[in-house]
């Protein structure tokens, strides 16, 4: 037996001179592109957000930062956050706006109502663009193929080339509110103008703790109780995933973006955009399960816009809380 | 009898000194001082199943209770019991990932008291210092790295994340209870790590693998006719708890080499670690509580009149394989131990499975939901013993084969109060056929 010992001890050494004393390769990690919770930022808590403990709403604070003039580059970053995951989409952009076109409809004739697209009720519409001399719409339906997801999670909206008319900056609108109840955040996928402040106010009944690693939109929100209603205010466009550290189910995603003109799918996944300005600009497809879709657009544009997005990804997304540690693995504590 | 150096130091040698390397280079900038205190209580309503074997062990009359000619083995505190045992306290001093120092003093501590009535009544569990990251088990690799631990800390492959109050047959027999001394280890890359240890060696000694050890060798028992009231329970050999430094004797060697990876959120994640210790068993090792002496004393019987056949110099070996894995609310734990103690070989082997199932949120409590979690767990262990009982012995369950499960359900209360019932099932295999030896165990475990 001393022998075998004394094996097993020389394979470990052979082990340890022979094994690749690398830095961490992400070997291991295969879904990496899709991660946000990276070593570095597990062992980052960020900055606790603006706490807000009154009744909501709250007016903004007026020593609050404005929202920044988007430069040509800012503009043209809107729809490639930097964040891990929403960098994934972003660096996919390209790609898909290198795609052929969308497959035509299945169906050639207009859906009904087509026309005159709905209005994704009880959701974030596009927001009133400045009236210029020429304004078109915009309609379109999107597909989703494959996969569990909800098609009116997916987020439209277009950037315009010219930047030189006031239209095209996006200003923040007023405080709007992702609520929490029944250990839920609703809505799940919230679209804001940069610069937007969002409120998270905790109706249930015990406390929750909302944080970020979604690059430039850190947040932790720290535990809060119930009726309390802290905030953030989005500065950066991208996707913003937003988790709770105490409940591992509890998600929602922000996408700040850095135009006016968006909107939600409605649950037929059928979108419009009004207001837009006339030429050339790029149209966007946003949904948190799916690759990022894009394409470049002139208008007007006479027929309606179909788009088919592959969901990819799972309902919950894959994520550790704000220290890095899994959640099912909360119990662990060999010290204890 | 002392060893000279050989491959073995040799080898560990080299590991150390570069983990060393790592601890004092490889790490990133400390952030600030750390301090937190815990605390941690359990409560516990028992019901032992009374079993009673005889054992032809030729006590004197005088050694036996009153009334009685045979000598047994007994449960321990056989039928209904409430009782608190456990109060510790808990410090953890940590400066950012380079260095922690760790303190766990236990009072009460009945369950891992041996003998039950007789020892120290405060212990100080853990006490250690670390300079590094350690490596968890089962997340990925986090580059180039070591860590150096000093002090009495728990063993390398022991289960981090127990689902249940009771003890496989595996955990409790070889690595359950910690040792003191110097481990180090470090991240290979590629999620290879290596660990090591060199340490004093528990010593060997007899418990009951339920929730009491069992009185053996208490000071009560030198009185005449005496009838102490927990009895000797039905013990096997295992690793017992280190009772104070003691570095005159050869130290233990521990080596493992392991692979772990996990997903991005940790939720799919595994760990295999292969593992080994190489010492010495001392003549005899003094125990607080017990007149029995611990190693060679044990195996050689009272008055070293009753060895085990087969007892041959005072090697002890020990190498294992330990696994873990977790698929999302699911988590499994395996491990295999082969040891040899002076020539008498024994192995065994326990798996567990546990899930966790959220629970809707109904009621709260000062902002925390009531019955968060529910987790069953199931183990299965099984311990073979491949010697002989002398042909006389007080103790002859220290060479049968034995199988355990254990069952049972913890529901979270609170975050920081939660409840686990658990039923052990023991099945002993004896030249007369398999016996019995069961408990009901609830636990109330508060840790704010």
């Amino acid at each position: 037996m001393r022998g075998s010992f004394a094996i097993v001890a020389a394979m470990i050494l052979a082990l340890c001179a022979c094994a690749p004393l690398q830095q961490r390769s992400g070997s291991g990690a295969p879904d990496s592109d899709t991660r946000e919770t990276t070593e570095g930022e597990a062992g980052t808590v960020p900055e606790p957000a603006t706490r807000e403990e009154s009744e909501r709403p709250r007016p903004p604070e007026p020593n609050e930062p404005e929202p920044l003039e988007p430069t040509a580059d800012q503009e043209d970053s809107a729809a490639q956050p930097t964040e891990p995951d929403a960098a994934s989409d972003a660096s996919d952009a390209p790609e898909a706006a290198a795609r052929p076109a969308a497959p035509a409809a299945a169906d050639p004739e207009p859906e009904e109502g087509a026309t005159s697209p709905p209005e994704p009720a009880g959701r974030e519409s596009a927001q009133e663009a400045p009236s210029t001399p020429q304004q078109h719409d915009l309609d379109g339906r999107i597909r989703l193929v494959g996969g569990d997801a909800d098609v009116d999670e997916a987020i439209v909206y277009f950037i315009a080339q010219s930047t030189g008319s006031a239209a095209a900056s996006a200003s923040a609108s007023g405080p709007t509110e992702i609520v929490t109840r029944d250990k839920q955040l609703s809505p799940t996928v919230l679209a804001v103008p940069r610069g937007t402040e969002v409120r998270f106010p905790n109706d249930d009944p015990i406390l929750h703790n909302l944080f970020s690693v979604s690059s430039n939109n850190e947040f932790d929100l720290g535990v809060y109780g119930p009726g309390e209603s802290p905030s953030v205010r989005f500065e950066h466009p991208g996707a913003v995933n937003i988790y709770c550290n105490v409940h591992h189910n509890m998600h929602a995603h922000v996408l700040v973006v850095d135009t006016p003109w968006h909107t939600r799918a409605d649950a037929d996944g059928r979108f419009s955009l009004s207001g837009l300005p006339a030429g050339d600009g790029e149209l966007r497809v946003w949904h948190r399960q799916s690759e990022a879709w894009s394409r470049s657009i002139e208008l007007p544009v006479d027929e309606p816009v179909e788009v088919s997005l592959e969901v990819t990804k799972p309902r919950l997304p894959p994520h550790r809380d704000k220290t890095g540690q899994p959640y099912n693995r909360r119990d662990r504590d060999p010290y204890r | 009898m002392k060893r000279t150096p050989g491959a073995l130091e040799r080898a560990l040698l080299l590991p150390a000194l570069l983990t060393a390397s790592t601890v004092a280079t490889g790490q990133e900038a400390p952030t600030e001082w750390d301090v937190d205190f815990g605390i941690e209580a359990r409560l516990h309503y028992r019901d032992s199943e009374s079993t009673r074997i005889p054992v032809n062990f030729p006590f004197t009359p005088d050694m036996l209770p009153p009334g009685e000619t045979q000598g047994f083995m007994e449960t321990v505190e056989a039928g209904r019991h409430v009782e608190f045992s456990l109060i510790s306290f808990i410090a953890n001093i940590g400066y950012g990932e380079r260095f922690l120092a760790h303190a766990r003093a236990d009072f009460i501590d009945r369950h891992e008291r041996n003998p039950t009535s007789g020892d120290s009544k405060v212990d100080v569990d853990q006490l250690w210092l670390r300079w590094g990251r350690e490596i968890t088990p089962a997340l990925p690799d986090e580059g180039f790295g070591g860590y150096l631990k000093l002090g009495k800390f728990e063993k390398f492959e022991r289960q981090d994340d127990r689902h249940l109050e009771s003890y496989g047959l595996v955990s409790t027999a070889f690595n359950r209870l910690e040792d003191v001394g110097a481990e180090f280890g470090f991240d290979l890359g590629g999620n290879f790590y290596l660990k090591g240890s060199i340490t004093q060696g528990n010593p060997l000694f007899i418990r009951d693998p339920n929730a009491l050890a069992g009185d053996n060798g208490i000071d009560a028992l030198l009185r005449p006719n005496p009838d102490p009231e927990l009895k000797t329970g039905i013990p096997i050999l295992y690793d017992a708890e280190i009772e104070g430094l003691d570095f005159d004797g050869d130290p233990e060697l521990g080596a493992a080499a392991g692979y772990r990876w996990s997903d991005d959120s940790g939720q799919r994640a595994f760990d295999v670690m292969l593992f080994g210790y190489q010492g010495e068993l001392q003549e005899s090792r003094s125990l607080a509580g017990t007149f029995y002496g611990g190693d060679l004393d044990l195996l050689r019987g009272p008055g070293n009149q009753f060895p085990y056949p087969g007892l041959d110099g005072n090697d002890r070996e020990e190498y294992g394989l330990n696994a873990r894995a977790y698929i999302g609310d699911l988590s499994l734990f395996g491990q295999y131990v082969d040891q040899e103690i002076a020539g008498l070989p024994r192995s065994g082997f326990e798996l567990e499975a546990a899930w966790s199932f959220n629970l809707p949120l109904i009621w709260a409590y000062d902002g925390r939901q009531l019955f968060s979690r529910i987790q069953p767990a199931v183990r299965f262990s099984r311990l073979d013993n491949d010697f002989a009982n002398p042909d006389i012995t007080p103790f002859p369950s220290g060479a049968w084969d034995w199988e355990k499960i254990d069952i049972g359900l913890r529901l979270t209360i609170l975050p920081s109060l939660d409840l686990t019932a658990e039923y052990a099932d023991n099945r002993m295999f004896t030249s007369g056929g398999t016996v019995g030896n069961d408990e009901w165990l609830a636990t109330l475990r508060w840790r704010p």
